[in-house]
């Protein structure tokens, strides 16, 4: 997925991703479809994960889990990644968590960031760097986190 | 949710989960690690694990307990396999839940104390992920 998501245009990560399921669901936020002209690359790619996730059907499979998100994991992934002022960052990938959450997970070179958010709307940040959890710098916030990231 | 760790249940076990590919694994450098996303539950803090010394280790696991989550699925898993005493050592505990997987006793979960916090509970998963072993 990360090999992919860097060799496609934003537009071509929108369209692989876009929701499969008819959006005849009642009480289904639509929130997550729509998307600024002006927003990062990063985060519509992010934004488009998220839709793509939530717009599966939740069901449970015995002896793995069960998936789909609930709108609370998706609005509240969305509102904390909107807090990155960073324009120029890597594309983050998306990921199904058992018990309908999701992980988001931003990569660059040894450094990652892990961004769990459950379907009661809690988000939890922690930032890795050789595998080693550093409690520190996730204390100080995304925006700091992001910046880590590339630094380099 | 658990309210106590099983204790029959030995350290020297070892337990297989299915991994989900490509998602629940991170390429850093150029290297294949398990994110967090492998050992997390939003909603129980449970986690379906099988010992393996009960479904004929791994290859029983591969030829029985596998294909039936991938046909569930409808898609390939990989799978991570970990110690029981290594799970503990984390502060997770075990239990068995034959109920959930087609009365098979060999079906346990990995689950997390009732007090935690979730920001402790995604600081274990992510341990456990550092911790086990992805099998190819």
């Amino acid at each position: 997925m990360a090999s992919l998501a860097s060799t496609l245009t934003a537009s071509e990560v929108i369209e692989r991703f876009k929701p499969t399921r008819p959006a005849s669901v009642l009480f289904k936020s639509n929130w997550g479809n729509v998307i600024r002209l002006d927003e990062p690359s990063w985060r519509i790619v992010a934004f488009a994960m998220i839709a793509k996730i939530e717009s599966q059907e939740s069901r449970t499979v015995p002896g793995l889990g069960s998936f789909g998100a609930t709108d609370r994991a998706g609005n509240a992934l969305r509102a904390y990644l909107l807090s990155v002022r960073e324009t120029s960052l890597p594309f983050p990938r998306v990921v199904p968590v058992s018990g309908n959450a999701l992980l988001l997970v931003w990569t660059s070179g040894v450094r990652s960031i892990e961004i769990a958010s459950f379907p009661d709307g809690e988000v939890v940040l922690e930032t890795i760097e050789q595998g080693v959890l550093n409690e520190e710098l996730a204390r100080q916030g995304l925006d700091e986190a992001v910046r880590w990231l590339v630094r380099g | 949710m658990a309210s106590c760790d099983d204790l029959s249940i030995p350290n020297t076990s070892t337990l297989a989960r299915g991994v989900r590919v490509p998602e629940w694994i991170t390429v850093e450098d150029g290297k294949e690690r398990l994110n967090s996303a492998t050992f997390l539950d939003g909603i129980t803090n449970e986690t379906s694990c099988f010992l393996l010394e009960e479904v004929g280790e791994v290859a029983g696991f591969c030829e029985h307990i596998l294909p039936i989550i991938e046909n569930k699925l409808g898609r390939k898993l990989r799978f991570a396999t970990i110690s029981v005493g290594t799970v503990r050592s984390t502060g997770l505990w075990l239990n068995r839940r034959p109920e959930e997987f087609f009365g098979n006793s060999a079906h346990v979960v990995i689950c997390a104390p009732n007090a935690i916090s979730k920001s402790q509970y995604k600081k274990k998963t992510r341990e456990l992920a550092g911790l086990a072993m992805l099998h190819p």
